[in-house]
């Protein structure tokens, strides 16, 4: 089953505070989300000192950042994205915790945000076929 | 028991990075019966006076953020020392250093480990001389010898 035009808009919608869609296609796409945008920001050759004060800087811009991100478990999931790091252990209700957390704070901004869903409903669809 | 030139000695060579000395001088402190209390008391108050010269007279929880994300971004590459240094644990301590209320309480062993690294950091950042570090060390263990007087009443 394809990603449909609801659950894109349910990105969006998640994205904003209490949005709730948390079917397995939309879960797919938001992590979908959350590796294209990762993949936009870090390359292969990323090191782990700039996670870390990626990871650093925003939960340094609210209080609501640093509480609802967890620094070593975001860390290590971007890097799970963006390098070969191993993050099975965390289980996936944590997992989806953090890439919203993550996602609200790396999105693009409304400029990009259409070229950007798109990307997500792209790579979600291709992970579901 | 006031702090010791022993103890004293020991927390100079860890700021210098006399690691060696450091940890001979442990070994000879334990093995003579010392126990680490009075040392936890001293590494806490040169903590907390690092802290204080570092992030007053204002700060934000935001800047601590920063900062122990900067101390650990400088540690990545030395993966088993960034291991034992728990970013949420240091966060705790340093904010709790600068008179924030205290946080979950976290496990003793992690605490030391965020001090003692904080610390070395705080310390640097401080660019002190040495007429500077003894000021500072001996600041630290008049403040370590009335908390350690206080622990006893």
């Amino acid at each position: 089953m394809g990603i449909t035009g609801e659950q894109v808009a349910a990105l969006r919608a998640q994205l904003e505070p209490d949005a709730d869609e948390h079917s397995d296609d939309f879960r797919a796409l938001l992590s979908a989300a959350f590796h294209v945008a990762v993949r936009r920001r870090f390359t292969d050759r990323t090191r782990a000192s700039d996670v870390i004060e990626f990871v650093g800087e925003i939960r340094a811009e609210s209080t609501a950042a640093a509480t609802a991100i967890d620094p070593r478990t975001a860390e290590r999931m971007i890097l799970a994205v963006a390098g070969d790091e191993e993050v099975g252990d965390i289980t996936a209700g944590v997992r989806f915790e953090q890439q919203v957390a993550l996602l609200t704070e790396m999105i693009p901004g409304a400029g990009e945000l259409d070229a950007f869903v798109a990307d997500a409903r792209e790579l979600a669809d291709q992970w579901l076929a | 028991m006031p702090v010791t030139d022993r103890e004293m000695m020991m927390l100079r060579a860890h700021i210098a990075g006399e690691d060696e000395v450091a940890r001979r001088a442990l070994l000879e402190h334990l093995a003579g019966g010392g126990d680490l209390s009075s040392l936890a008391v001293l590494v806490y108050s040169s903590f907390v006076i690092t802290a204080q010269r570092h992030f007053t007279p204002r700060w934000n929880s935001g800047q601590v953020v920063r900062y122990v994300a900067r101390l650990r971004a400088i540690l990545g590459d030395m993966t088993d020392t960034s291991q034992l240094l728990d970013p949420l644990v240091a966060e705790d301590e340093l904010q709790l250093a600068l008179g924030a209320e205290p946080a979950t309480p976290h496990r003793p062993f992690a605490v030391i480990i965020a001090r003692l690294l904080l610390l070395d950091v705080l310390v640097a950042d401080l660019r002190l001389d040495d007429a500077g570090l003894r000021s500072l060390l001996a600041e630290a263990r008049s403040e370590a010898d009335r908390l350690l007087a206080i622990m006893r009443c």
